[in-house]
């Protein structure tokens, strides 16, 4: 009490304002930090005490520095960037996408098949010239080749996404573990009970941490009450005290590529393109197996049915040259089974097909009609019993070789032709056909036809001069295809493309309003937690004025006691 | 990007700066696309952007490759039939020369030597008709029909033209659904080919028969039939037929639809064959089609409940690979004599004996005979059987059977008209003479036994009503019959007693039927055989000038009067050919030019999405770099305010 009551108070003053001082250099040293939640000194009167009949403070104290952090806004920012991040990943997936189709360039898939017809149509305008006939052989070549590259770069694409998608695993088990290892350091900070406020630098550090996971993968907190933060993915733990799980790669089933799908170690629970849930993790699988994949599945649609309507057409037709020898490119996986059952890919029907053998040097032709019984009465028809009933053809021989093909020879000095298909069996077996393969992997052409371009198919019987063929071969973009329902290939790719175009536009639009609200939240958060300069200038200010006029009580104390010993 | 909501209270520096940055960035980014566009003049680069744009920028660019394809079919199609008229110019003008040839020839102060010189002047005529009917265009002969990598007509050592093109068009698309030919054929232009013979020979119907081939060639729906068969209790079953392809298919479906000999289908066995027949071991049988369908009717056997259902005649088509068993409605041919071929100088006797099926037939006809065109008739019915030959005569007669007659392809038949005879001269059976005094037309015959018969012939019109006219005469006894080897009429006196001669008077109307003569053989079986006078010849300008070159050469003034009409038909005939050519370049031109409207316009629409509007691009362009240079300048004295400075 007194003069050295009023000295104490002073110098607890002091020391309270010069740890002002240092807390407003804190946060002016940090204003450029990113994430560097701002600091306040909270200072309350010190108790007071009983001097009778007088009730006296003490002074100031300090009782803690805290963040100034809405945590209610932390939570939904943690969101918002799940949200964003996964709707990004998707719009950058479909911005490859659109860049590898060209659509509307010039070298899309869709000029490469008008080019295409267009040397068909010049080709039944001149059937005998056998420039025509190689250029047709060539654009179709041409056609072939734009598929599979176009199909084997998705393919890249979507291994990419493999590799990010393990990269975004390890990313996100380092930030589980660093969350993890901040827990007892923070809860030892925290000591003081003053509740998520104390271990500032390490409280900061963990919520970058948090922001740069909740971006991988939608995550949840909660807060434990010794300060430390248990960390969800949806209803699974993440970091729970200081038990963690990882993030695992396995691999998935879907599609061609090999997929990898994501695991948690402890509890097995999967995640996946269909999980619930964001962030680009989640929004990568998305992308891969959704959208990549859905492409794939439209291309190999439209290539497969490219590959059997054109050679349906095509089987059925003769070229200038015929054939001495021809193995079918397709391979049944049981000669004994019916044919529409023997794992062709485009299975025949019931129907015949007639062979027409000419004798090179009287010029004459025979025709026979083989049967392909495939009524599921009497005896359906096998490679095997094929092969048989081809046998029986006067100058021709046929037999089935050790790898399930269909191999047709002519006898010396004749030529085979085919004609009039109507059970499907050479296109199906790959027999007098242009294309070859299945779906956008794999198409080719039949080398038979690169070799010779003369033995493409123009003529429909009309002789090594009629375009009949080629001129029904012209439309095979534009014919209505029943497996499409009703749509011909071009109105397919069209829909196809069309369909990119409406989901990517829409994915922009959405990840560029998520970002807006993201980027919202986010300056809503600065107004709690960013540095003001100007606001440090005043504090700073203030304490140095308060800090001023207790060293003036200290000056006038020490007068008073210079005073007093002078008595 | 963003304009966030500014909450009352502080404004943290790290807040302004961010928003700074954000503005800043936001600004370039739409300068950037707008430069972009400028600099490629494209404003639609990938579907993203405005899909709805794209739906329709798809189709269009489609459109646009397909109208550029038909423009290059019309300028090649163009180029082929200007070539084509080019040379049909010369039909024109040769056919001129070759008549005031033939005038000079039928002159009266003409002389046979001079005659001679003349048919030589002919024959350059042809030989320079046949350099322009070779003519070739773009490595393409012009008028070989689809055969057209080697010369299609070439002049033989005897003087006649062989065409060894065929009928084919080459037809190329000038626009969507629009095929149009692009070549004239050797037969449509220069009439290379005799009028092919060949008739209705009804083929029956057999198990391989496609059902494609039925009804004359419109086939079969696919569908399912219902099949009721009713012992007491009525069993129905829904046969599927969609994926039958032959007559074969359709009889193991019905009857495996029921338990085995429950049903039995098949083909009538009478002749002629061409109807199925369906009957149930007991009881009845129903057909009818379902939902609509036309399986059942086009069949021939919706019937409702009957013992047995006879189906009806489905009129199979004629291929390749019918067998001749199968021909005249089951009943098949004979093949066991053999027919006469008469084509120019080739005279060729032809078995059939070994040939199972048309196709067998097709080739053992050209092996014997390689100037013949053989094919299947438009209707699909019977043969259609040409010479390639211009300038001879061809024929096909009998063997001493009836093969030709069967296979309908015998050129000199009962039903041959006799206006048609002598190549189109006829027969003078005009009941008026040039004075217009009644006449009676009739021929004489001098039997057998001494007595001599006329025959009124008033009012016959085919070779079948001369015979009958004959026949009536002495029925049994004097009897006229078409040869039994080769063609003409065979006329028989037996009596059983007279061994005279058997002469018919020589008049214009017993030659003109080829039967003028005298069998003077005392076996009375022997008949006096009569000359073919239906030789069929080609029906075009080639035919006309070889004969003209023939009648010059041996001074046969009578042949030079009636080719002068024929001459002129023919002049007529390229004319129309002509016109008719005019007509579809007219047609590719008219396209063209349509084509072209059309090609601008889908252009145009095209732009108007894909291209970049320039001049409110570059207003664009101005006003975002206005606006960045605002930008910058306020974020630079936003970020200096501070109270630091002040202090």
């Amino acid at each position: 009490m007194g003069l050295s009551g009023a000295l104490g108070i002073a110098s607890n003053a002091l020391d309270v304002f010069s740890t002002g001082i240092q807390v407003a250099g804190q946060n002016i040293a940090n204003a450029n930090t990113p994430g560097y939640v701002q600091e306040q000194l909270q200072v309350t009167p010190a108790p007071s005490y009983s001097a009778s009949p007088l009730i006296l403070g003490s002074g100031v104290e300090a009782t803690g520095v805290t963040r100034q952090v809405n945590q209610y806004l932390q939570g939904e920012i943690l969101a918002a960037n799940s949200n964003y991040s996964a709707s990004n990943a998707l719009n950058t997936v479909y911005t490859n996408l659109q860049q590898q189709l060209g659509a509307l360039g010039n070298n899309s898939l869709s000029t490469q098949m008008s080019n295409f017809a267009g040397a068909l149509n010049d080709l039944a305008n001149q059937p005998s010239s056998a420039a025509m006939a190689a250029q047709a052989v060539d654009a179709g070549t041409q056609l072939a080749g734009a598929i599979t590259s176009l199909s084997s770069s998705i393919q890249e694409q979507q291994q990419q996404a493999n590799v990010n998608v393990q990269q975004l695993a390890t990313q996100a088990n380092a930030l589980i573990t660093q969350i993890a290892q901040l827990n007892p350091q923070i809860s030892q900070q925290e000591s003081n009970g003053l509740g998520q406020t104390q271990a500032s630098s390490l409280l900061d550090q963990q919520d970058q941490d948090l922001n740069q996971l909740s971006q991988i993968l939608s995550i949840t907190t909660t807060q434990n009450s010794d300060g430390s933060v248990n960390v969800y993915t949806g209803s699974n733990y993440l970091v729970q005290g200081t038990q963690v799980q990882q993030l695992q790669t396995v691999p998935g089933a879907s599609g061609n590529v090999g997929t990898l799908n994501i695991q948690l170690s402890v509890t097995g629970q999967q995640i996946t393109a269909n999980s619930a849930g964001t962030g680009e993790l989640i929004g990568t699988m998305q992308g891969r197996d959704n959208v990549l994949g859905g492409f794939m599945q439209n291309l190999n649609n439209l290539t497969s049915n490219l590959i059997s309507q054109f050679n349906k057409i095509y089987s059925s037709g003769q070229g200038a040259d015929g054939f001495t020898s021809v193995t079918s490119d397709n391979a049944v996986s049981d000669p004994t089974a019916a044919l529409n059952q023997a794992g062709l890919t485009f299975p025949p029907q019931n129907g015949t097909f007639q062979v027409n053998v000419t004798n090179q040097i009287t010029g004459q032709t025979t025709t026979s009609t083989v049967d392909v019984n495939l009524n599921g009465t009497g005896s359906d028809t096998t490679l095997d019993s094929l092969a048989s009933e081809i046998n029986g053809v006067p100058n021709v021989s046929a037999s089935v070789t050790a790898d399930g093909r269909l191999q047709i020879n002519a006898a010396a000095n004749y030529q085979i032709q085919f004609a009039n298909d109507s059970s499907n069996t050479l296109a199906s077996l790959g027999i007098n056909t242009f294309f070859t393969g299945t779906d956008s992997t794999n198409i080719g052409v039949d080398s038979s036809v690169t070799n010779n371009p003369q033995l493409f198919a123009t003529a429909q019987g009309g002789g090594p001069s009629d375009g009949s063929n080629a001129l029904a071969l012209t439309q095979f973009a534009s014919n209505p295809i029943d497996a499409l329902n009703g749509q011909s290939l071009n109105d397919y790719y069209n829909s196809a493309v069309t369909d990119i175009g409406n989901k990517a536009s829409a994915e922009t639009a959405m990840s560029n309003s998520l970002n807006d609200y993201s980027q919202s939240l986010t300056s809503q958060q600065q107004q709690f937690s960013g540095v003001s300069l100007d606001q440090e200038a005043i504090q700073i200010l203030q304490y140095q004025q308060t800090y001023q006029a207790t060293a003036k009580v200290v000056t006038a104390v020490d007068q008073l006691y210079q005073a007093l010993l002078n008595i | 990007m963003s304009i966030a909501p500014i909450l009352s209270g502080r404004i943290p520096n790290s807040l302004v700066a961010s928003q700074v940055i954000d503005n800043i960035n936001t600004v370039e980014d739409s300068l950037n696309n707008v430069e972009q566009e400028v600099e490629t003049g494209q404003q639609l680069v990938t579907p993203g952007q405005n899909p709805t744009a794209t739906a329709i920028v798809l189709p269009l660019q489609q459109q646009l490759a397909s109208q550029t394809q038909y423009q290059s079919n019309l300028t090649t199609d163009q180029s082929f039939l200007q070539s084509t008229d080019s040379a049909l110019q010369n039909v024109s003008s040769s056919i001129s020369q070759a008549n005031s040839l033939l005038l000079s020839g039928l002159g009266a102060t003409s002389t046979a030597t001079d005659n001679q010189a003349l048919a030589g002047q002919v024959a350059t005529i042809i030989q320079g008709l046949v350099n322009t009917a070779n003519s070739t265009f773009q490595g393409q002969y012009l008028f070989g029909g689809s055969e057209n990598q080697t010369p299609p007509f070439q002049v033989l050592a005897s003087g006649a033209v062989l065409y060894n093109g065929n009928q084919a068009s080459i037809n190329s698309n000038i626009d969507t659904g629009l095929v149009t030919p692009n070549n004239v054929s050797g037969v449509a232009a220069f009439g290379a080919i005799s009028t092919p013979v060949g008739s209705d020979i009804d083929p029956a119907l057999t198990l391989q028969t496609n059902l494609s081939d039925l009804n004359n060639g419109s086939g079969v729906s696919p569908g399912s039939i219902q099949v009721t068969v009713d012992n007491g209790t009525p069993v129905t079953e829904t046969v599927d037929l969609s994926n039958a392809k032959t007559v074969g298919d359709v009889q193991q479906l019905i009857e495996n639809a029921f338990p085995p000999g429950t049903l039995t289908v098949g083909i009538v066995s009478g002749v002629p064959q061409d109807a199925l027949k369906i009957t149930p071991s007991a009881g009845t049988v129903a057909i009818s089609d379902v939902d609509g369908g036309k399986t059942a009717a086009e069949l021939g056997i919706a019937r409702s409940a009957a013992a047995s259902i006879t189906g009806s005649n489905l009129n199979p088509q004629l291929t390749l690979e019918t067998p001749l068993s199968a021909l005249n409605g089951g009943a098949g041919v004979d093949t066991a004599s053999g027919l006469i071929i008469n084509d120019g100088s080739t005279q060729a006797t032809v078995s059939i004996a070994s040939d199972t099926t048309v196709q067998d037939l097709f080739n053992t006809l050209t092996a014997a005979d390689p100037n013949l065109d053989v094919g299947i008739n438009a209707a699909g019915n019977g043969l259609a059987i040409s010479t390639r030959l211009s300038g001879v005569n061809f024929s096909i007669g009998e063997n001493g059977g009836t093969t030709a007659t069967d296979l309908g392809i015998r050129t000199m038949t009962g039903s041959t008209l006799l206006s048609s005879l002598n190549s189109g001269q006829g027969v003078p059976l005009s009941t008026t003479d040039s004075n217009g005094n009644p006449v009676t037309p009739e021929i004489s015959i001098q039997l057998r036994g001494g007595s001599t018969v006329n025959v009124n012939l008033t009012g016959a019109t085919t070779v079948q009503d001369v015979m009958n006219d004959i026949n009536a005469v002495q029925p049994g006894v004097l009897t006229a019959s078409l040869n039994s080897v080769g063609n003409g009429i065979s006329i028989t006196d037996n009596d059983g007693v007279s061994t005279g001669p058997l002469t018919v008077e020589t008049n214009s109307i017993s030659t003109a039927l080829g039967i003028a003569g005298t069998q003077s053989s005392t076996d009375f079986t022997k008949p006096l055989v009569g000359q073919d006078v239906n030789p069929i010849q080609a029906n075009g300008v080639f035919n006309l000038l070889v004969q003209l070159q023939h009648a010059l050469s041996t001074n046969n003034n009578a042949e030079l009067s009636q080719l002068q009409s024929l001459l002129q038909q023919e002049e007529n005939r390229v004319g129309v050919v002509q016109s008719d050519l005019g007509s579809r370049e007219q047609l590719l031109s008219q396209v063209q030019t349509q084509m072209t409207t059309e090609q601008t316009n889908v252009q145009s629409a095209l732009s108007d999405q894909l291209n970049v509007n320039m001049a409110s691009a570059l207003t664009q362009l101005t006003q975002l770099s206005t606006s960045l240079q605002a930008t910058l300048q306020v974020a630079a004295s936003s970020m200096q305010m501070s109270l630091f400075q002040y202090l």
